[in-house]
């Protein structure tokens, strides 16, 4: 047995331990030092001051009653931080960027800054959690008390009775959080002090109880398998009791709602977060302790149930357990641990319905009551503040420590956690909705909210006073004026449900379909548009944008008394200064409506939204916001994202056409190129015969007395190279018009065996001339083509002239063949000559390409230029020229060309 | 250890996951499934429907661990660089570096 004398000493000299742990770190955090003060594991602990005695003490005994049960109040945690990409992140950053100091300011700054919503929240969250401190005292009493208790069970409280015990305790907690909690108004409500003995706190009580289920499991128990068997033998149900139903779901609502609106929550995870990326750590660090604290409490349970004497309380095992094996000095860890949980609760609750409570009741009733007109000293509305926090704690924990006095002598205590979940739960309809639904109206979040809280009341909180009231238990027997349908725990005739079921469901359906079918039906007002942008697309708003809600004229004197009156002259002072915003001009019209924008934000940081929002406007005379520029600012979000896909579309097409214009530009050097060689073959085909033109004629003027035969021979040869020149000519000419389109190449259906004959006869004089002999090879009877017979007979005698020209064979032959196939016909000629050397296969019908030798008997020479022509006439007639291998063992041409397709079903038809 | 900064197409796999991670959980907390498991059988030692409540639990946990090394930081809305889009062809400075 522990004395009392020596508890209460260790419980004394704990909390002296926090308030130089609290002292320590804001001497730290205001001298900037101290970096791990500042670091995501202690942010991860500080949120587990969702661990109260409740879940310490309380897990066990629940895991004693309804098995697997307790689980589901860290389940539901668990699934909103290892979501926290989609939730408390987007929570996060709408709140930084805000300002936003509570859930209630959150709410209000989100459905147009309003204070009666402010005010209902306050009012549920307050309702909600003071019977949750009262439940803290409750567990604290009961702790002294079973460690205190001797094993005979007679009670040792002394000269101490429960009560007094309670009311140290308290008035304990109202001081700490007084003088950490309530140090100065601040910018962005944060507490390194408090946070910092707050993730002590997270620190002891895990330990605490890890030790506890250590030393029960493997200490007394034999390991975790042991103790399961043991319970066994001792005839206890170690399977889950009943199956999991509709209790287990709402557990899993209720608890992830709560770790999301709970005040005390969302005072630690996103007021008092001071860096977005410990969210990255806390999502999975979170859940892990939530794990860790919750390993050891089913065998815990099991082993108390099984070893220790029937009627002792299970809610106490953590401390019982080690004190019925003689480890007192455990038993007095594991107090500190639930002394712990209790007091962090106590603290950040009571710190965060403070600031609700003064910032959204008092503040606003001060200054609609004195209209902001009264002449102030410095920070007397700062000072305003920090008095009604302090008072306000005092009441919130005067208002637990009554409620405790009340209660005392019932068990009405034990279900007040999940009470509290389900109260605040009617916050979470709103807040999701703040968060995701842009049209979510202030009307449906109040209608929606209030009624909710009407039912929640009725059917949860209600009940709860059953065994203290006669009348309470009248109406749930028989329902309010004999209405059945009313009773509060069988609403509308819902018998056989879980009491906490029902609640939950009635309550959240009607919460959630009023606000929902209000907000559909009602329209929002300019600045409640302005909010819902600003909150649900904040990912997506372009960075300078400034809402401007507030417009009109002010005289700089009277906003820096309004800023002076809140922040302090020097925060002031700074303010102004770096706005650039001289103080001394009293002329209106002198304040940029972004810089009392900034004022009313930097305002909201100190004393919530809807007082800032107030306070400014009672200042600066004007108009309100226009709907234009709540239009205005609905559009730029859309804007913003269609100028980036512009922006997106625009740089691909202008990739596109840098590639395009690289293209054309390699393909123009490369005409440009073609050019140039051109030129310079023309130039070098002329100079050729010019230059023997010219030095023969020479020789004729100068030299009189030339013999006749020597001047006629070189008449002839002036007068060859000159035919030489002019045909040469007329090639470029032609190879030009062919080139750039000529204007009279009319297309005719015509048979191409007739042009084909035609080019043979006028061949034969020159292959008689040359001993050539043209054989004739199997013809087509009739090729129907369409096509310009001038040019193609071009094309033939072109080719039969150069195979007559450029043999060299002993019996020189032609051989002409033709035939149609696959809808084509289809010409070779073939020679019997040298061939085309291998080197100029390919390059054959290129300009100026020359096969085989130059004609050493002077006779006519090819310019290069004739296959090129009647390849490129060819090519026009839509068919191909190609050298390929023939009949005969040297050249053979072939020129393919499509048949005329009316033509050919004519003749088709015909045979 | 520094690691790669995902690309834009794994990011989105990222931010779907993360989305996916919960309603997984939610889905396998809900009573239709996790009364299969309340067999009243036990497996060593321990009963069955408490390891898979605990199963699933420390798979969330290791799932949201695994993610929150991989998602991209939290840029708050103020900051500008969060504007300037790097086009996607262009390699990051932080990948050249590796």
């Amino acid at each position: 047995m522990l004395s009392l004398d020596y508890v209460i000493l260790i419980a004394m000299a704990y909390i002296g331990l926090l308030f130089l742990i609290a002292y320590t770190s804001d001497a730290f955090a205001h001298h900037r030092i101290g970096r791990f003060l500042h670091s995501p594991m202690v942010y991860t602990l500080s949120i587990a001051v969702y661990c109260t005695s409740w879940t310490f003490y309380g897990a066990v005994g629940t895991a004693a009653r309804s098995g697997l049960e307790f689980t589901a109040i860290y389940i539901g945690p668990t699934l909103v931080f290892v979501g926290w990409w989609f939730l408390l992140r987007k929570l996060l950053i709408i709140s930084h960027s805000q300002r936003i100091t509570s859930v209630a300011d959150f709410l209000s700054s989100r459905f147009g800054k309003s204070s009666q919503l402010a005010i209902l929240v306050t009012i549920i969250a307050v309702v909600s959690v003071t019977p949750y401190i009262a439940l803290q005292l409750k567990a604290i009493t009961s702790s002294i008390q079973a460690v205190t208790v001797s094993r005979e069970g007679a009670g040792n409280l002394g000269s101490f009775d429960e009560l007094t015990l309670a009311l140290g305790v308290a008035v304990c907690m109202a001081l700490f959080t007084i003088l950490f909690g309530t140090r100065h108004v601040d910018a962005r409500e944060q507490h390194p002090g408090v946070v910092a003995a707050i993730a002590f706190e997270a620190t002891v009580k895990l330990f605490a109880l890890l030790a506890v289920g250590i030393f029960v499991v493997y200490g007394l128990g034999g390991g975790m398998g042991e103790v399961y068997r043991k319970a066994a033998e001792a005839g206890l149900e170690i399977y889950e009791k009943s199956p999991f139903g509709s209790r287990w779901v709402a557990l899993l609502v209720l608890s992830a709602s709560a770790v999301i609106c709970l005040p005390r929550q969302f005072q630690i995870t996103i007021v008092e977060n001071s860096d977005e990326n410990f969210l990255r750590t806390a999502g999975w660090a979170f859940p892990a302790y939530l794990l860790l604290m919750s390993i050891f409490t089913a065998p815990i349970a099991l082993y108390g149930l099984a070893t220790m004497p029937a009627g002792s309380n299970p809610d106490m095992y953590v401390l019982t357990l080690p004190m019925a094996a003689g480890w007192e000095g455990l038993a007095l860890f594991a107090f500190i641990g639930g002394f712990s949980s209790a007091t962090s609760m106590i603290i950040v609750a009571s710190i965060a319905l403070s600031i609700m409570v003064s910032n959204h009741i008092v503040l606003p009733l001060v200054l609609r009551g004195s209209r902001g007109a009264e002449v102030g000293s410095d920070r007397d509305i700062a000072r305003l503040l920090l008095r009604s926090r302090r008072f306000s704690i005092a009441a919130l924990v005067s208002l637990g420590f009554i409620y405790f006095w009340l209660t005392k002598d019932s068990d009405a205590l034990a279900p007040i956690g999940l009470i509290s979940f389900a109260g605040v739960a009617q916050f979470l309809p709103a807040v999701l909705a703040a968060l995701y639904w842009r049209s979510a109206n202030l009307e449906g979040a109040f209608w929606g909210m209030l009624v909710g809280f009407l039912v929640w009341a009725w059917t949860m909180f209600l009940p709860s006073f059953e065994t203290s009231s006669p009348w309470v238990a009248s109406v749930m027997e028989h329902g309010p004026w004999g209405i059945a349908a009313l009773r509060p725990q069988s609403l509308f005739g819902m018998t056989g449900v879980d009491p906490l079921v029902h609640a939950v469901f009635w309550s959240l359906l009607a919460n959630c379909s009023i606000f929902a079918v209000v907000s559909v039906s009602t329209s929002q007002g300019a600045l409640e548009r302005i909010q819902s942008t600003l909150f649900v697309d904040v990912f997506r708003r372009s960075t300078s944008f400034q809402p401007q809600t507030i417009r009109g004229s002010a005289t700089t004197s009277e906003l820096f008394f309004v800023a002076e009156r809140v922040l302090g002259w020097q925060r002031a002072n700074d303010l102004f200064d770096a706005a650039g915003v001289s103080r001394s001009g009293s002329a209106r019209l002198d304040v940029p409506p972004e810089f009392i924008a900034e004022l009313e934000k930097e305002l909201a940081g100190a004393i919530g939204s809807a007082s800032a929002h107030i306070l400014l406007t009672s200042v600066v005379a004007g108009d309100a916001i226009s709907l234009e520029e709540a239009m205005r600012i609905a559009d730029e979000t859309q804007q913003a994202i269609e100028y980036s896909h512009e922006l997106e579309r625009t740089s691909q097409e202008l990739r596109v056409t840098a590639q395009q214009l690289q293209e054309a530009n390699a393909k123009l050097q490369e005409l440009h190129r073609q050019k140039d060689d051109f030129l310079a073959h023309v130039s070098h085909e002329i100079r050729t015969p010019m230059t023997s033109i010219r030095s023969f004629s020479e020789i004729l003027l100068t030299e009189q007395d030339l013999p006749e035969e020597q001047a006629r021979r070189f008449i002839s040869t002036i007068h060859t190279e000159s035919v030489r020149l002019t045909k040469l000519i007329e090639e470029i000419l032609d190879l030009s018009a062919l080139e750039q389109g000529e204007r009279e190449w009319v297309n005719q259906s015509i048979d191409g065996e007739e042009v084909l004959g035609d080019a043979i006869v006028v061949c034969e004089a020159l292959a008689r001339k040359r001993e050539v002999a043209i054989e004739m090879g199997p013809r087509a009877r009739y090729a129907p083509i369409f096509a310009n017979a001038g040019r193609l007979s071009q094309v033939y005698i072109n080719i039969i002239a150069n195979a007559i020209s450029h043999n060299e064979a002993q019996q020189p032959r032609v051989h002409i063949t033709s035939w149609l196939a696959d809808g084509h016909y289809i010409v070779e000629i073939s020679d019997n000559g040298q061939g085309i050397p291998e080197p100029y296969r390919k390059t054959i019908f290129d300009k100026f390409v020359r096969a085989g030798r130059s004609d050493l008997e002077g006779g006519y020479v090819g310019l290069g230029l004739g296959l090129n022509i009647a390849h490129t006439i060819v090519d026009k007639l839509g068919g191909t020229l190609e050298l390929t291998r023939g009949h005969l063992p040297g050249a053979c041409f072939r020129v393919t060309l499509p048949l005329d397709h009316s033509a050919r079903t004519a003749v088709e038809k015909a045979s | 250890m520094p690691r790669r900064p995902p690309n834009q197409e794994e990011r989105g796999n990222y931010d779907d996951l993360a989305a996916l991670l919960p309603i997984f959980g939610a889905v396998l907390l809900t009573p239709a499934i996790a009364n299969l498991f309340h067999t009243g059988t036990s497996l060593f030692g321990l009963p069955l429907d408490m390891l898979y409540v605990f199963a699933v639990w420390i798979l969330l946990i290791a799932g949201a661990w695994w993610l929150s090394r991989r998602l991209p930081q939290i840029t708050p809305p103020d900051d500008p660089s969060q504007d300037l889009k790097v086009p996607p062809e262009l390699p990051s400075a932080d990948s050249r570096s590796e």
